[in-house]
């Protein structure tokens, strides 16, 4: 009996176990509740102006979610002025209505939880339809009268989804959907390696995670390492049922795994039949053993090289990988993968079409008329002349019967540029519109340029009906954009550059390679510098393709073009330290004095300090080296980049904190658009849980780039005309006694 | 090491330098770079002017001063060139035919600006002021010098002066020949078949020759009329055989140091062809006398005279200007005498003997006295030619290409003769702002910042450069008043000439008119039309600004320049009234004591004004109010010492006038018998034989102003000008009214 009992009781320890494991696991969806204000990418309220309005949001929804549940909850006010009856809010996903609320002017402000039917969501973007329909009388009214609004409260207001994870059956070709950029929440990624990571395996795992941020596109994965463990003494149950029995799994449960490693590494882990499938460079996804909604990818080869190339090609969105959940590439090289590349900045002294960036014609229609957007990106260390312009040709066509003051108006990075008047009442059809544009206009990295027709019918009157069926305009994708002048020349330090582009990192493919120098070979600090690492290649649409480590020493630093160096303040080497623009001792704090902020109105994203703002102004900061010595660095993160000359490379960016478990806390935070967005400077510091942030320059200029003569000259005066005058001044006197020589010679010869 | 370089390598050295000038002018920098950088080098500029202002009073360093003088010209230049270089990048853009038709034109026109701009810094980088040379001490080698007076139509008194004045010349008797040389008495004229003519013309010479043998010169006369004064000189030439010729205009009565003081430089250099002095005039231009600014500020041909002959003479350029000049007659008969393809002889001959080789000198003291046309009209006529000759130059000869002359002569010559251009620039400036501001045409692609940045730092240098070089002899914007004097006159004569190069006819100028009331001139209709352009364009620019808020910024700046157009407009249409002549023959101002003999008293007193016929005297009131009335019609003699002769005279005459003047003493105004032709040269002595007096009055007629205080008297002048040229215009109406009722 008390064998019996025995038996029941273990049976039902590991029913309840189990359980509890799967509980914790459906429990897990990434992120339950999100406020309109991050769906929609603005702080501000929503506002709905005017008769009739449509302000569509989009949700990401990953196919590997599993939603049961998901409530939408409204604040809003309207105006008073609104007739109750005829005017309404409603509500529609993906195109159905799932609700109608009165707008009611006696009870101006509305509270509303509406229930979106789960089964309607569908993997991708899913569009909830905010639609008003507004009217201040039953008669005749003026669309656009100032009366008609309403207001949703973008913060309160927010999108509760409940649900959990779906089992996983995945395959290589689904890789999107593994590293899914339609994720809800934060991504976290576990990579793991079967001993004490080497430097080799510190680069795979770069590899790894700018692949999976690529993927995840904005989402920058949070990464972890791990050291997997063997499973010395799998069960019956797990020899018989798991794939891989002698990995124990309670490393990997609940999160995404990567393995990496060459074949004998993980051969003990995976075993012998698995190491038979490997003959060259390896790739396979499985779900795990023990919990089927996340996957263990592994990352392997017979020989290092393998390893990297098969990282490699995870960084590819373009490479066809197998419907299948391995697959082995043998004879692949390094060499043959760049073709898979997209290589799209634009050249100067080029023509593109609209085409060639991934437009197709479109024809915009309706009052609204409608907007289109074409991405181009610029090399990061951009240097245009200010009198540089783009041209635009453009193919367009509109239809008749528009009112005079329609526009076609052209914006860059969502400013105003230019525009095109629709003023011919019998439409037009216009092969080559040329259109001029600053360069400067332009940034270094991505650009976004928005076409967008403003069309009106002539019949806007009150009462009258209107047709808007005329409102067309149909812009071609055989229009083109040129560039000219583009050269390449840029002052550093400049970690806002480095934020938005990753410059100087990853650009000059001849340079010598980036060198990842890590002070200590911890887990958190390996965590820290993939986790950065995939921000990078985030922002710079690509994954590094030449990265070396160097562990615990920086000798190997020595030679690169660029490094990025991590580690624990004590960890630094001491002359490394000697060349940042703040010295940080052996007890550091940031002791930023009284810290002043920048422009009238502090943004929520984080406030941007000057360091002593009004202590060290800019013309003194080459003599005044602000100490931090003497204190801790407490909780803060810092990150600095100066010149590394011929000990460390052209740039050295420094990330560093008191310990590898706050830096790698740091960075976590640091990835985070709030953070990200107010680097700048050549020294930044913010500090863990807080959103504020604090930068500035403190070091000595330097430039890179081989521009032009007439563009380096360009650039120098314009930056410090004081330069030109001197050169001037000198110039002209050398000219003026050239002639007076001149002269006196003419006087004496002639007179 | 530089003295070691030949020629060519210096020029290879100084083309390198313009290159790299022009490279650096071409740097676009940012836009607030670009201003700090104009108005640094402004400043600079002012700096430069700042320092040599400083080595002049403290009479520095001369190298010294040479080395600011070039610093302030290219330092400002520069500015320009800055300006330039973006004015051509980046203002001229294509919206319709029209707008780029106008922007090219606007643009052409400054570039002409810019051109002659660089042209007259090159020219006055360094004046060349001449030492007196002496006469050779050996009396053999001081040359024969025929003095010649051309004449056409000039009345027998001012003949009369002239050849007195010449006749008393200091210089060796048996060396001078005085020649009257009268075109008006050609055997042509006296048997024309218009028998009033063919009458006149025999009076002209019975009466010319007897006063040229009453006075002891040559009457020439010849049988045609051909060449104009061209021909009449080398006609003349032929009749002569003095080594030097000393060439005057009727009207130019000459210093008697006149070959002092020039002879020596022909003697001393045997390569010198010409040797020019200034013309100095004794009365008003038209527009001086119709503004009232005679006097108070300097004449027009000031500028060339006192800065420009100096600085061309620098590069051996200076040329012949018709009259107060002495010519080699070897030189000047190789070329055919004074003769050419342009209806300005004078400079031509000049040219084409310096591309010969020879050479010429100027001396800038003025030795003759001159008139200068009394009204509008023959202001017109007389600029008319001028413009035509110099643009006749410069396409029948071109400069820049004619064989022989040296590179900088040419770029002297292209400087002299292209500035004769300017009416197509005037104008231009003058309805560009009409074109934006009444049609909407777009004429200059720029916003406020760019202005402010690039052109507004042009103008201030280019104003700074101007003033430096020109300030004293010539006020802010008086070029620009003269220009529009003679643009819309000159422009259709140039356009004739441009298109018949060979077309133009020689016309005299006009000189001593009369007038004896205030009257309009006939010439004004083009000016109205133009000034009612201007203003309507005014108004139409503040319905433009409300209308186009959006393009305030260019409006303003184009109404700005309307502004200084239409502030233009109405000096020159005050000056287009003319004043009536208060005096028959001009007036020289005098400081000079003398004694009054005159009811057996002799009173000390001061001669205070002169002319040919009479003396102004100013008198004590201490003598009483009774005894200076009662002198009123006596016969009087007065002694003065005359400084041309060395010695005192005295001369017998009557008291015409006695007025209190505003000192309480009393003036004078005496009327001198001069049926004694000794007196009557002693007086023409008296007045004109002293060349120190217009030393003095030149200087006199210079002050130095500030640029602010002299437009207010440019203005002020031409709105009082402008009201009597209303009031003139109303009282015309009335009266025709009243006529034709």
């Amino acid at each position: 009996m008390s064998r019996l009992l025995q038996i029941l009781l273990i049976f039902m320890t590991t029913v309840v176990v189990h359980s509890s494991v799967n509980a914790a696991s459906k429990s897990a969806l990434p992120m339950n509740t999100m406020p309109l204000s991050k769906l929609v990418g603005q702080i501000e309220p929503i506002d709905l102006r005017g008769v009739r309005t449509i302000y569509p949001i989009f949700i990401p929804l990953s196919k590997r979610l599993n939603l049961n549940k998901v409530t939408l909850h409204l604040e809003y006010v309207n105006s008073i002025a609104l007739v109750g009856e005829r005017s309404q809010l409603v509500v529609k996903l993906n195109e159905d209505v799932v609700a109608q609320l009165p707008l009611n002017p006696k009870r101006p402000e509305g509270v509303a939880d509406i229930r979106l039917p789960s089964s309607r969501f569908k993997p991708g973007y899913n569009k909830i339809t905010l639609y008003v329909a507004q009217h201040y009388t039953y008669e005749c009214e003026d669309p656009d009268a100032p009366e008609l609004w309403t207001q949703v409260d973008s913060q309160n207001s927010y999108v509760k989804f409940e649900g959990g994870l779906n089992p996983l059956n995945p395959k290589l070709s689904q890789i999107e959907h593994l590293f899914d950029k339609r994720w809800l929440g934060d991504y976290e990624l576990n990579i793991m390696t079967a001993a004490a990571p080497s430097v080799d395996h510190a680069r795979w795992g770069a590899m790894v995670s700018q692949a999976a941020a690529i993927h995840l596109e904005y989402k920058s994965p949070l990464v972890r390492h791990s050291v997997a463990e063997f499973n010395a003494n799998p069960t019956r149950k797990q020899l018989k049922d798991y794939r891989f029995p002698y990995l124990k799994q309670s490393g990997i449960a609940g999160k995404d795994t990567v393995l990496i490693g060459t074949q004998s590494e993980l051969q003990p882990l995976l075993g012998s039949n698995w190491s038979r499938s490997v003959d060259g460079p390896y790739l396979a996804v499985y779900p795990q053993d023990e919990d089927s909604r996340h996957f263990v990818m592994i990352v392997s080869g017979q020989q290092p090289e393998d390893v990297a190339v098969a990282a490699k090609i995870l960084g590819y969105l373009n490479f066809p990988l197998p419907d299948t959940r391995t697959a082995t590439f043998p004879g692949l090289q390094l060499d043959h993968l760049p073709r898979f590349s997209t290589t799209d900045l634009a050249t100067t002294n080029t023509r593109y079409r609209l085409y060639d960036l991934g437009f197709e014609s479109m024809t915009m229609r309706g009052a609204g008329g409608g907007s289109t957007v074409v991405d181009i990106s610029l090399p990061p260390d951009v240097y245009v002349a200010q009198t540089s312009e783009v041209k635009l040709d453009l193919h367009f066509a509109y239809g008749a019967g528009m009112r005079g003051d329609s526009v076609f108006n052209i914006f860059i990075n969502g400013r105003f540029e230019n525009v095109i008047r629709l003023k011919e009442v019998e439409g037009e059809s216009v092969r080559r519109h040329t259109i001029t544009i600053p360069t400067r206009s332009f940034k270094p990295g991505r650009n976004e340029i928005m076409f967008a027709a403003q069309m009106i019918t002539n019949n806007s009157e009150e009462c009258q009906v209107r047709n808007d069926q005329n409102l067309l305009f149909t812009l071609y994708d055989d229009s083109t954009i040129s560039f000219k002048g583009l050269d390449s020349y840029v002052q550093m330090p400049n970690l806002r550059l480095t934020a938005n582009t990753g410059f100087p990192y990853n650009y000059f493919d001849d340079a010598g390679p980036t060198v990842i120098g890590l002070g200590t070979s911890d887990s958190e600090l390996l965590s820290a510098s993939w986790t950065f690492l995939g921000k990078m290649a985030q922002v710079m649409t690509r994954p590094h393709e030449d990265l070396h480590y160097s562990i615990g020493s920086y000798r190997d630093i020595a030679g690169s073009s660029n490094a990025i160096v991590m580690g624990p303040v004590r960890s630094i080497d001491q002359t490394l330290l000697d060349r940042a623009p703040i010295q940080l001792g052996d007890e550091s704090v940031l002791t930023f004095g009284r810290a002043a902020e920048i422009g009238d109105h502090p943004r929520l994203n984080g406030s941007r300090l000057w360091i002593n703002a009004d202590e060290y102004g800019d013309q003194n900061f080459n003599y005044v080296r602000p100490s931090l010595q003497g204190y801790g660095l407490g909780d803060y993160g810092v990150m600095m980049q100066f010149g590394g000359g011929s000990e460390y490379g052209e740039t050295v960016t420094l990330l560093t904190a008191m310990s590898s478990e706050i830096l790698y806390g740091a960075i976590t935070d640091l990835v985070t658009p709030e953070i990200w967005s107010n680097v700048q400077g050549d020294v930044t510091a913010w500090k863990q849980g807080e959103e504020a942030v604090y930068a500035r320059t403190f070091g000595d200029k330097y430039y890179v780039g081989e521009p032009r003569f007439s563009n380096w000259l360009i650039y120098h005066f314009s930056n410090n005309p004081v330069l030109f005058i001197v050169f001037l001044i000198f110039f002209l006197i050398l000219l003026a006694v050239f002639i007076r020589w001149l002269l006196k010679r003419f006087r004496e010869k002639h007179h | 090491m530089l003295s070691q370089l030949s020629g060519r390598t210096l020029a290879v050295i100084g083309v390198l330098a313009i290159v790299a000038a022009l490279y650096i002018a071409q740097i676009r920098v940012d836009i607030g770079s670009q201003a700090a950088i104009a108005y640094g080098l402004v400043a600079l500029v002012i700096i430069f002017r700042k320092l040599e202002d400083r080595n002049i009073r403290n009479n520095g360093d001369i190298e010294q001063r040479r080395l600011l003088r070039i610093l302030i010209l290219i330092t400002a230049f520069f500015v320009s060139m800055r300006y330039f270089a973006w004015r051509q990048q980046e203002t001229i853009q294509y919206y319709d035919f029209l707008s780029l038709i106008c922007m090219i034109v606007l643009f052409m026109a400054e570039l002409y600006g810019i051109i002659i701009s660089f042209l007259g810094s090159f020219v006055n980088i360094q004046g060349r002021k001449r030492e007196h040379v002496p006469l050779p001490s050996d009396p053999d080698k001081i040359p024969s010098v025929d003095i010649m007076v051309p004449s056409y139509n000039e009345p027998q008194e001012m003949l009369e002066i002239t050849l007195l004045a010449a006749l008393q010349v200091d210089y060796p008797k048996d060396k001078l020949n005085v020649c009257l040389l009268d075109d008006g008495g050609t055997l042509g004229r006296r048997n024309s078949d218009d028998l009033e003519r063919a009458r006149s013309s025999q009076e002209r010479y019975d009466t010319l020759t007897a006063m040229c043998e009453r006075i002891g010169a040559t009457y020439l006369t010849r049988e045609k009329n051909n060449h104009a004064k061209a021909g009449n000189v080398n006609a003349a030439l032929e009749k002569t055989n003095g080594e030097f010729v000393l060439i005057l205009d009727a009207d130019h009565v000459p210093s008697r140091d006149i070959l002092q003081k020039t002879v020596g430089h022909a003697v001393d250099d045997p390569k010198i062809f010409l040797v020019q002095t200034p013309h100095f005039f004794i009365n008003p231009d038209p527009i001086e006398k119709n503004l009232e600014t005679y006097g108070k500020m300097p004449g027009e041909n000031e500028m060339f005279y006192g800065v420009i002959q100096e600085g061309l003479d620098f590069w051996d350029a200076s040329f012949f200007c018709g009259s107060a000049a002495l010519i080699r007659r070897t030189y000047l008969l190789e070329v055919g005498g004074i003769s050419g393809d342009s209806i300005t002889e004078d400079a031509e001959t000049a040219f084409l003997l310096h591309a010969k080789g020879y050479r010429s000198a100027y001396v800038n003291r003025p030795m003759i006295a001159g008139l200068q046309p009394e009204t509008y009209s023959g202001f017109v006529v007389q600029r008319m030619r001028w413009a035509q000759g110099m643009v006749q130059i410069f396409i029948l000869k071109n400069p820049l290409l004619f064989k022989g002359l040296k590179p900088w002569q040419r770029l002297g010559y292209t400087s002299s003769a292209g500035f004769w251009f300017f009416p197509f620039a005037r104008a231009t400036f003058l309805v560009a702002p009409s074109a934006y501001l009444f049609f909407g045409l777009k004429i200059y692609e720029a916003n406020l910042t760019e202005f402010f940045s690039y052109a507004v730092p042009h103008l201030i240098g280019a104003l700074i450069v101007t003033d430096y070089l020109f300030g004293r002899y010539r006020w802010a914007l008086v070029s620009e008043l003269y220009e529009l004097m003679q643009s819309l006159y000159s422009l259709p004569a140039i356009v004739e000439v441009i298109k018949s190069p060979r077309s133009p006819e020689f016309a005299v100028t006009p000189k001593g008119e009369f007038m004896d009331e205030n009257f309009i001139t006939s010439l004004a209709g083009p000016f109205y039309i133009l000034l009612a352009f201007n203003v309507f364009s005014m108004v139409a620019g503040f319905i433009r600004l409300e209308l186009m808020p959006q393009d305030r910024d260019v409006i303003l700046i184009t109404m700005f320049w309307e502004m200084f157009n239409i502030s233009l407009m109405i000096c020159a249409i005050g000056s287009l009234y003319e004043l009536k002549q208060r005096r028959e023959v001009p007036r020289v101002k005098s400081d000079d004591p003398a004694i009054l003999f005159v009811h057996d008293k002799a009173i000390n007193c001061r001669i205070i004004d002169m002319s040919s016929s009479g003396l102004g005297l100013e008198l004590s009131a201490a003598l009483g109010e009774n005894f200076l009335k009662s002198i009123n019609g006596a016969d009087i003699e007065i002694q003065t010492y005359n400084g041309a002769l060395g010695r005192n005279i005295r001369l017998p005459g009557e008291v015409r006038s006695v007025v209190e003047r505003e000192n309480g003493n009393f003036h004078i105004g005496l009327q001198l018998d001069l049926e004694d032709l000794k007196h009557k040269s002693e007086l023409v002595s008296l007045v004109y034989g002293d060349s120190e007096r217009w030393v003095k009055e030149r200087a006199d007629r210079m002050p130095d102003l500030p640029v602010k205080k002299t437009l207010k008297i440019l203005f002020h002048s031409g709105i009082l000008a402008t009201r009597g040229h209303v009031v003139q215009l109303w009282k015309d109406f009335w009266e025709r009214k009243k006529a034709a009722a």
